[in-house]
């Protein structure tokens, strides 16, 4: 009979029911449980846009962010729950209906129209605290800045929707919905260039309402926040009549204007009007006249981005202005002062406040870099460190284990963490290593003491990481050559064939290969250098605005071919895409063959093929002139000629392209809306969404080649990992018509487990780890109704050393094995638990049988653990270990062995005592049996009742348990102590079973003779092969005898 | 620990969702699970099986219930029997694994989130008689597989969703949201393996899914024998008096 490792080795992998049928789709439900892990960070969160509580529950928020979705926590900020993960990830603004605090509106699309702001799909409305949500319109609006609730009738909704940034739209304006969000009017609208930025009720008149109607347009190389179309109107009649308000205001060109009243006055007003002398307006006859009053840099700073202010619902006098940072005004706003922050930094760039109205020292604060809580009236902040909604623009891995990922986030500088970490990757993982906006990060391929990050506008640093010295590198222009323009996310990009390799992008190429001691300037302006495009020093609109968020004309991707290093391909923000073979000397230029892409387009990534050097794969953008397709294209010529990929499935402008590193045809796609996947090389394309945001932001891909992880950097929900895809590239029509498959897995390092922790995680954010477990996957066909499925772990003899609970779902199910066998079978009949029963022996590193097993269908696969090379214990020590913990298993059992025998002869002792006629002649034997039998047993283990304490008794079970338990939970050469603690334990057992052997030689004779006196049959002691019969049985297991 | 006994509500709990109207739904539901007949003649069950404790490790389970009188669980470990019952308003339990084998009271709060273990008929059955509402929710994808989702909002105000099989209309999935301590707990509970016991068609294999900072933590129950209407002493429900 051939063996059924020999099957196996023949035959990897055996399949049931396939059958040439119809093709079978893969849909996004094939991805099953190729599920992503988040890991971070919330050591600092992303831009926070909205801030809602429930006044009645003040401990239930929502926390509304810019690319992150919406956020839920129940017990004011412990922890929070994402709840939006179906929907678009780029909140504007969300209202709670005090009269129904389960209904809820949201208007997706973010408002703080910064360069790198994203995009809305309309409103949407929950009816049961954002468990289930339904899409209600204004699908075409882009930005919503606002959703208000009317307070005496809640079936009046207004959301005011600033609209399209990039280009006229007629969508925008101030909407009001009176049937509960299912039809909506459009009631105030200036033109195609004008929105309403904010909108407002008077609580105690509510059909005086106040609206800020804000003109502004972005291009690639400029803002503009200004224009004839703004202006603050005011209605008296619920909407139906406006009237624009001048009395008081400045003259000339209005910008953004952001607006309060008063809850408890509401007469008094006060606006921060944009204008070419922004400052703080008061008002307080409702609006109709205005008087300028002085105000902080921080009152009126930066209006387009910073456009809140707020009174105290409870007291008129006291105002909040979050700006840059918060000010406090108590006294309606004649005079601010900024926040003491005596409790430690609170982060800059503030958006949104929520002031608890039943208890106003209370409040929370949404920044760029997250969500604060405050209990002394905003004079001392609590950062709230579980929020992971960071904004990642690209992400580097290194080749260290665990590897580190590195990358750069929205106004929070740059990063670096590692992938695995004791209790999961905590916030205190994460350790900064630039500054700024931080884009491009990139580890130094040939020290890993050097890091290099970029900053806004081409700032680079070369940090070294034990010193934390940090070296300015960026280039700059050599004598006579003109000014350097560098990208806002300028690329800093390795190259894959030469570790010493670094490029940077400006209008030029650069290349350093030490350390950015030196550039080589390697190209000449690859741009279209049109210098209408670089007036940034007058952008902003009536507020100039220039933080290098508009260069224009700038190089901002960057690939080297993995099989050609002299191959360089550069993509520019102008919509040029070249490509040297010479390293630098000649560029060829080919954007103008791809015919689908508009001319002007922004190249955001270029994919060269590690497969065939003349093939290349690249991501268009071209939402910053209002068209948001997604394009993506393939050149299998070296750009002469191009396919462009279409799929109904897509959403959102292109990001990045990543090809896989194993299976040609499996490529990754990230768009501004989803994660795409495809397995036949760009044909069709499905939304990856295993337990990634449906509509997550995803700027940057890679593939690391160790581990085989996907790694994507998102621009609001920080770093995500999909571990080991290798799965992902079997998928093919034979695998999707099979009823059930094993798919592989990368090997397993065979240890006990290297990120244990002693000290639980307490608090903060902790991303889990990587698996180090052994992780199975299988492929269904279908769900699993019917039948149960189990997967089955064998040794190399075919002996069963486990069996675990199968998933059941369709797609990929993934079901781990800890490397162990079975926990030996512990004594019982003590006090308490005895540890040993949940110590079971680690397996020796080998190759393992894997039986899958569904209804009556059965798929075999192997699974291999492998020696951990940085392990200190030679093979000697790991065998010693093995072999001495078996013997320690095996004491256990015999132990629970003897212990069960001896109970089983009290017990029938007992139970004889019925059935018998003559108990005077027996009752006194059964006695002084039992008896000495517990005197015996109470030596075996720990039987006095603790009630709950701690007795701190120790009986050979304990004493075994600890010696077993400390030989089994070490990798290497059992301490000395623990193999003559062996020797002890086996003569304590040898000695009780010498008593035992005793009392059932002298007692149990008398008994036997009693009972066939009366006919009875007579006690017999329990066998041994009985009892492992039985064991097997209740475990359904086959144990490796050592 | 309510974990384990809520779990076996879901035996019962086969029913419900709107495909044209959730009337509809739930009397396919009730139909598929064994029709409205055989549930109002449902009055009590045993069921046993094996609990997964990880690491390959089982332990044997009962469930004992009487329809609106009581529910006790029993776990065996160890040598040791954990006890979790319920009669009435009140609960009980024995937790034996630390050493304490009296029975302790359950706070209001467990209680309440048990109260379900006693309805075995299943909350739609009889709902609006049980001063629970239902409503539909919506088509959805669960893992692959078209469901329908229902919200059960139960008489004491805590919500029940559940997810059925749009196909089958067997439940699939049932997700509880209960109050404790004045603070929200959600659970999952996964259902399949459906096999015919004396004319009701009930789940053999059931996953109790709890999720923490995002990560889901399974717990798997194989059900190996259900008993249909025995005869259980009441006693059984009754706390016992401390040694």
């Amino acid at each position: 009979m051939k063996s059924i490792l020999s099957i196996i080795l023949a035959c990897w992998v055996i399949q049931f029911s396939y059958s040439q049928t119809n093709n079978v789709n893969v849909t996004s439900a094939t991805l099953g449980m190729m599920e992503a892990r988040h890991i971070g960070p919330a050591v600092m969160g992303g831009r926070i846009t909205d801030i809602d509580g429930v006044p009645s529950e003040a401990r239930t928020m929502y926390i509304s962010t810019a690319g992150g979705g919406i956020w839920k926590t129940n017990n004011g900020g412990a922890s929070f729950l994402p709840i939006f993960d179906k929907y678009p990830q780029s909140i504007g603004a969300l209202a709670i209906d005090p009269k129904s605090p389960n209904i809820i509106y949201v208007g997706t699309g973010e408002s703080n129209m910064r360069n790198s702001v994203s995009v809305g799909f309309g409103m949407y409305k929950s009816t049961d605290a954002g468990e289930n949500w339904t899409k209600i319109g204004l699908d075409s609006t882009e930005h919503i800045s606002k959703v208000v609730i009317h307070p005496t009738n809640s079936s009046i909704i207004f959301a005011a929707a600033p609209g399209h940034l990039w280009n006229d739209h007629k969508d925008r304006g101030l909407y009001k919905s009176s049937d509960e969000g299912k039809t909506w009017d459009k009631i105030l609208y200036v033109d195609d260039k004008t929105g309403c930025a904010d909108f407002m009720i008077d609580p105690m008149h509510p059909d005086t309402m106040y609206a800020s109607m804000w003109q502004f347009r972005r291009t690639p190389y400029s803002f503009n926040s200004g224009g004839p179309g703004s202006g603050l109107y005011k209605s008296t009649d619920g909407g139906k009549n406006w009237k624009k308000i001048i009395n008081g205001l400045p003259k000339g060109t209005f910008g953004r204007i952001a607006m309060t009243l008063a809850p408890s006055e509401p007469n008094n007003l006060l606006a921060i009007v944009e204008s070419e002398n922004t400052g703080l307006f008061i008002s307080s006859d409702y609006g109709e006249t205005w008087k300028p009053q002085s105000s902080s840099s921080n009152v009126s700073a930066r209006p387009f981005y910073f456009s809140t202010i707020q009174v105290d619902p409870v007291n008129p006098k006291r105002v909040y202005r979050p700006a840059f940072t918060v000010s406090i005004s108590d006294d309606g706003g004649y005079s601010f002062r900024e926040i003491t922050n005596q409790a430690g930094w609170v982060h800059s760039d503030c958006h949104a406040l929520w002031i608890n109205p039943n208890n106003t020292n209370h409040m929370y604060l949404g920044t760029d870099g997250g969500v604060y809580m405050s209990l002394d009236k905003g004079n001392n902040w609590i950062f709230l460190n579980s929020l992971p909604v960071s904004q990642f623009y690209h992400v580097a891995i290194d080749q260290q284990t665990p590897y580190n990922v590195y990358g750069g986030l929205q106004d929070n500088g740059s990063w670096m963490a590692p992938t695995s970490s004791p209790n999961g990757i905590e916030n205190k993982d994460w350790r900064d290593v630039g500054f700024g906006d931080g884009f491009w990060v990139q580890p130094d391929q040939d020290d890993s003491n050097y890091v290099y990050s970029e900053s806004q506008g081409g700032y680079v640093i070369r940090l070294n990481l034990k010193t934390n010295e940090a070296a300015n590198i960026k280039p700059q222009p050599g004598p006579g050559e003109p000014k350097l323009r560098f990208n806002w996310n300028s690329p800093l990009v390795s190259s894959p064939t030469n570790k010493k390799t670094l490029y940077l992008g400006a209008q030029y190429l650069y290349k350093t290969q030490d350390r950015g001691l030196t550039w080589n300037k390697i190209s000449p302006d690859l741009t279209t250098d049109n210098k209408s495009k670089q007036q940034q020093d007058s952008s902003g609109g009536v507020t100039v605005d220039n933080t290098s968020a508009e260069n224009h004309c700038t190089i901002f991707s960057i690939a080297e071919s993995p099989l050609d290093e002299k191959m360089i391909w550069v993509g520019t923000d102008d919509g040029n895409l070249q490509y040297t073979i010479d390293g630098g000397k000649s560029w060829i230029k080919v954007n103008q063959n791809v015919s689908c892409i508009p001319s002007g387009t922004w190249v955001s990534s270029i994919e060269p093929s590690k497969y065939d050097k003349n093939t290349v794969y690249a991501t268009f953008d071209n939402h910053a002139y209002g068209d948001v397709h997604t394009y993506v294209a393939k050149s299998t010529d070296l750009g002469k000629t191009w396919q462009c990929f279409s799929s109904t499935e897509f959403k959102g402008f292109a990001h990045k392209i990543k090809e896989d590193i194993i299976n040609k045809n499996l490529l990754f796609l990230g768009t501004e809306n989803g994660l795409y996947v495809s397995i036949d090389g760009g044909q069709r394309w499905i939304n990856y969404n295993a337990n990634i945001p449906n509509y997550c932001l995803v700027r940057d891909i890679q593939i690391h080649p160790k581990t085989h992880d996907l790694v994507l950097a998102t621009h609001g929900r920080g770093i995500l990992i999909v571990d080991d895809i290798s799965p992902l590239r079997l998928i093919d029509q034979q695998l999707l018509q099979s009823s059930i498959q094993i798919l592989p897995s990368r090997p397993t390092l065979n240890t006990m487990g290297r990120f244990g922790a002693a000290y639980p995680f307490a608090g903060g954010y902790a991303g889990p780890n990587a698996s180090e477990e052994v992780v199975i996957n299988y492929y269904l066909k279908d769900r699993v109704t019917s039948g149960d499925v189990y997967v089955e772990i064998l040794d190399n003899n075919g002996k069963k050393l486990m069996q675990i609970p199968g998933g059941k779902r369709k797609g990929i199910n993934k079901v781990k094995w800890n490397m162990r066998m079975l926990p030996p079978k512990v004594a019982t009949g003590g006090d308490g638990l005895d540890f040993g029963g949940f110590t079971a022996p680690l397996m020796p590193a080998g190759i393992y049988t894997v039986k899958v097993t569904k209804g009556t269908e059965v798929a075999y696969g192997n699974v291999e653990l492998i020696k951990d090379p940085s392990s200190p214990h030679s093979e000697a020590d790991r065998k010693a270990q093995y072999e001495t913990q078996m013997k320690l298993y095996q004491m256990v059992e015999d132990l629970a062995f003897v212990s069960d025998q001896l109970q089983d002869q009290q017990k029938s002792s007992k139970d004889v005592l019925s059935k018998v006629k003559n108990l005077k002649a027996l009752t006194p034997l059964v006695n002084m049996y039992g008896k000495d039998l517990e005197d015996i047993r109470k030596t075996l283990l720990a039987t006095k009742e603790s009630k709950g304490g701690i007795t701190g008794e120790e009986q050979i079970r304990e004493k075994l348990s600890m010696i077993y338990a400390a030989v089994a939970g070490y990798e290497g050469r059992p301490s000395e102590v623990y193999v003559q603690g062996l020797t002890t334990m086996n003569k304590e057992i040898l000695g009780a079973q010498t008593k035992l052997e005793k009392v059932y030689t002298t007692t149990l004779p008398k008994i036997n003779t009693e009972l066939i006196k009366e006919k009875l049959p007579a006690l017999n002691l329990m066998k041994r092969d009985d009892w492992e019969a039985k064991k097997m049985k209740e475990q359904g297991v086959k144990v490796v005898k050592p | 620990m309510k974990t384990a006994l809520s779990i076996l509500i879901f035996v019962f709990a086969a029913f419900g969702s709107k495909a044209q109207s959730l009337e509809e739904i739930i009397s396919k539901s009730i139909t598929a699970s064994g029709g409205a007949d055989k549930l109002a003649k449902l009055q009590s069950y045993k069921v046993e099986g094996k609990l997964a404790l990880g690491q390959g490790m089982e332990a044997p389970f009962s469930v004992e219930a009487i329809q609106a009188k009581g529910a006790r669980f029993e776990m065996t470990f160890q040598g040791m029997t954990m006890v979790q019952c319920i009669q009435g308003d009140n609960g009980w339990g024995i937790m034996p694994f630390q050493g304490k084998k009296d029975a302790e009271p359950m706070t209001p709060d467990q209680v309440r989130g048990m109260v379900d273990q006693m309805d075995i008929q299943g909350l739609l059955f009889d709902y609006t008689k049980k001063g629970h509402k239902v409503d539909f929710v919506g088509k959805e994808d669960l893992e692959g597989t078209e469901v329908y989702k229902l919200k059960v909002t139960k008489q004491n105000g805590d919500l029940v969703y559940k997810y059925i099989d749009a196909e089958t209309f067997l439940e699939l999935k049932n997700s509880t949201t209960i109050k404790m301590n004045d603070a929200e707990t959600k659970n999952d509970m996964l259902a399949s393996n459906y096999k015919q016991v004396e004319g009701y068609t009930l789940p053999f294999s059931l996953i109790n899914r709890n999720t923490i900072a995002g990560q889901s933590f399974d717990q798997t129950m194989t059900i190996e024998k259900i008993t249909i209407n025995p005869v259980i002493d009441e006693a059984r429900f009754v706390m016992p008096v401390k040694k």
